[in-house]
């Protein structure tokens, strides 16, 4: 089974007082798996993403199963609109190009839907 | 301290506690993380968290990085004087690799090296199926498992993951447990007898 594990910075932004990041983040991250397992033969291995805050805090979620709630720890500043969010997408059996889509188009749909802007960092 | 197991078994959330109590007791924890990604999380969280961490990305210390891990190591002892060096191998890593490069350290003698693996008892079942041979691996070459997510595991699924350590190690000390924000004393006994 190939193993390339696709990772990327992104810049979320958002109105501050609409945006629960947490559900957001495990939407982002539960829909990538949820995509990923739609492909033959791939194995999730770790879906997950950190954003760190100045103060200290930070916002972890981790998903290993679409089918198993995401693992959430820490929360987000309240008020906070912008978040920098470090992705780590590492699925067996999927080609890197196909995970980047996946990651890159999920993250554009989402943040449309709720009239926001993401911009990921080369 | 070589930290092993499948991606998503909870090894960060155990090394993030043990670390900590290493802190709290005076002494000095090194932590060594390596993500095959090229763009690390658990290093930036540990870092938030004000550990001590080096970081070997974009690759595995069991194979194209084990001579980092080496060199790593070196610099540690160098530049550092760690009481404990953990090192937090990446989910696809064959711990018997990642041991078999540690002859070629050349810093002071390690005092006792020892390989926890942990387990999801969740997914072992269809990780043991589908990659049989990294995970009989990193079951094999462990001296402590730790069955993790038994809060979220069946008893079923405990029990198999049981089983299947009996099976393919039965020399390994085996601990069902759940990661927490301190270790629990039991834990804590088998990772770090000098603290306790």
């Amino acid at each position: 089974m190939i193993l390339e594990p696709y990772a990327v910075s992104q810049r979320w932004r958002f109105p501050p007082k609409d945006t629960n990041w947490e559900t957001l983040i495990v939407e982002y991250l539960e829909t990538i798996a949820r995509t990923c397992v739609e492909f033959d033969r791939c194995v999730i291995g770790h879906i997950k993403a950190l954003a760190l805050f100045p103060g200290g805090e930070y916002l972890q979620v981790s998903v290993i199963n679409p089918a198993l709630p995401a693992g959430v720890k820490g929360c987000v500043p309240p008020d906070c609109a912008e978040l920098r969010l470090t992705l780590n997408v590492i699925v067996y059996g999927l080609e890197r190009d196909l995970v980047e889509r996946i990651a890159c188009e999920t993250a554009v749909q989402l943040a449309n839907r709720r009239q926001g802007e993401v911009i990921t960092e080369t | 301290m070589l930290f092993t197991g499948f991606l998503g078994s909870g090894k960060t959330s155990f090394i993030i506690p043990l670390a900590e109590a290493v802190a709290t007791a005076k002494r000095r924890a090194a932590i060594i993380v390596n993500e095959i990604g090229e763009i690390g999380i658990d290093n930036q969280l540990m870092r938030q968290l004000d550990l001590d961490v080096w970081e070997l990305l974009s690759g595995c210390i069991c194979c194209t990085m084990s001579s980092d891990l080496v060199i790593t190591l070196q610099k540690l002892d160098a530049g550092y004087s760690p009481d404990l060096v953990i090192v937090e191998s990446s989910g696809a890593a064959n711990p018997s690799n990642v041991r078999s490069a540690l002859p070629y350290y050349r810093g002071r003698p390690l005092q006792s090296v020892n390989t926890v693996s942990i387990l999801d008892p969740l997914r072992l079942q269809m990780l043991i199926e589908v990659m049989t041979p990294l995970i009989t691996s990193q079951i094999q070459y462990a001296d402590l498992v730790i069955v993790n997510k038994i809060d979220l595991a069946s008893p079923d699924e405990v029990a198999f993951a049981c089983r299947t350590v009996q099976e393919i190690n039965p020399e390994a000390r085996v601990i069902c447990t759940q990661a927490q924000q301190s270790l629990e004393p039991a834990l804590m006994s088998e990772l770090a007898p000098w603290l306790t």
